[in-house]
């Protein structure tokens, strides 16, 4: 079972993810053409660019995936896909961003089981640590979903959340040690960053209208 | 009430009338804006209009695309023809792209191992980038293709063959894994 559960525990991961966006999309009255393949299109780019990032650092030498590049593609695909489809780009681009932190809660099982990205967070593995902290980001992401009126505010909070507690855990990580910040940190900053700037300036961009 | 505010341009014959609610060359009716207020007696024309409503502006052309309206029941030779482009070009990306790409790759990543230069193998991942970017293009323009032109058929199939395809690669992976790769690690990095 052991070589299985990885790639099982991704495939959950991204089902879960799917299902989550694509029932508060259908909460909100978005037409089922919509849900259908912007789910279609996120799901292709974030297994690519997962891929595409991995194959990029190996020089072209290696396969896997990685986290940062699920994110990208995953971001890629939603801004396609409102643009193309234009039907409440803000619950469509939002539901899927607030979902993400489901996807990367369950995912870091999937490194619990294969032994990746291993550490000590007081006494405990990190990954289980890493998946709960998520799933805590995932919920509150949710709760603030149904509450705010403008739910790219959600989008903004689950970005927030996921970056601070991504930065904030990688102390943990074997990987980690001997620096003051790895490049992992460094890239959630960049990453982060960006994406601040980005849903500051949403106004001034070309975007669909109600985003 | 000043003269100027009755004066309307005919939008089917192009004739100016100054007064009245239809034209006195052709008859076409004044189109009329939306309002509730009541408009002044000068303006009411002298015989009684025949409808309630005044037909609008102009007629729609005849051939006009749905494109823009993907709930029109008959699909234009236009859609039919833009649909059709969309979904070569689709087809083009998902195949040619990556087999192109493909052969870039390989052939620059072994000129780069055979030169012993890393900058070429290193120019070896642009073509790797445009290998993802071209199927990710060949998926969008599936998806714009069925979104615009929903009563097209090439696309409808085109979406069940990416579809199927998709499937089949998932499964393909999942044999991958199951038959011959024991030992991959599929977690290639260290957190990110």
């Amino acid at each position: 079972m052991g070589r299985y559960t990885y790639g099982l525990i991704i495939i959950l991961s991204l089902l879960s993810g799917t299902l989550s966006a694509s029932l508060l999309q259908s909460l909100y009255k978005v037409k089922r053409q919509t849900i259908f393949y912007t789910a279609f299109l996120d799901l292709f780019a974030t297994g690519m660019c997962s891929m595409l990032l991995v194959f990029l650092r190996t020089l072209g030498k290696g396969y896997g995936f990685s986290g940062l590049g699920a994110a990208f593609g995953l971001m890629l695909g939603n801004c396609i896909s409102v643009y193309i489809h234009n039907d409440k780009p803000g619950v469509v681009f939002s539901s899927w961003v607030v979902s993400a932190p489901l996807m990367y809660s369950i995912s870091k099982m999937a490194c619990f089981s294969s032994g990746c990205c291993a550490g000590d967070a007081f006494g405990l593995p990190v990954q289980p640590v890493m998946s709960a902290v998520f799933f805590i980001v995932y919920v509150i992401s949710l709760i603030a979903f149904f509450i705010v009126k403008d739910k790219m505010k959600a989008c903004a909070l689950s970005m927030v959340l996921s970056f601070i507690a991504r930065f904030g855990m990688d102390f943990f990580h074997y990987s980690h040690a001997g620096k003051i910040l790895s490049t992992e940190q460094i890239l959630v900053l960049v990453a982060g960053g960006i994406a601040l700037v980005l849903y500051a300036l949403r106004s001034k961009l070309p975007l669909p209208r109600e985003l | 009430m000043s003269e100027n505010n009755n004066e309307w341009k005919c939008p089917k014959c192009g004739v100016m009338n100054s007064y009245g609610n239809f034209c006195g060359e052709c008859g076409e009716p004044k189109v009329i804006a939306a309002s509730f207020a009541p408009k002044p007696a000068a303006a009411a024309a002298p015989e009684p209009s025949p409808a309630p409503v005044p037909a609008p502006v102009a007629a729609p052309a005849p051939s006009q695309p749905s494109g823009n309206n993907p709930s029109a029941n008959k699909e234009t030779p236009e859609d039919k023809k833009a649909a059709e482009k969309l979904c070569i070009i689709s087809l083009i990306c998902m195949y040619a792209g990556p087999a192109v790409f493909g052969a870039m790759f390989y052939g620059l990543e072994s000129l780069g191992e055979s030169l012993g230069s890393e900058v070429v193998q290193y120019l070896a991942l642009i073509p790797g980038i445009l290998y993802c970017a071209s199927w990710v293009a060949a998926i969008v323009l599936m998806i714009m293709a069925r979104v615009k032109y929903p009563k097209n058929t090439f696309a409808k199939v085109l979406m069940w063959i990416y579809i199927g395809q998709a499937i089949l690669s998932v499964i393909a992976v999942i044999l991958f894994v199951i038959l011959c790769a024991a030992s991959v690690s599929y977690c290639v990095n260290s957190g990110w």
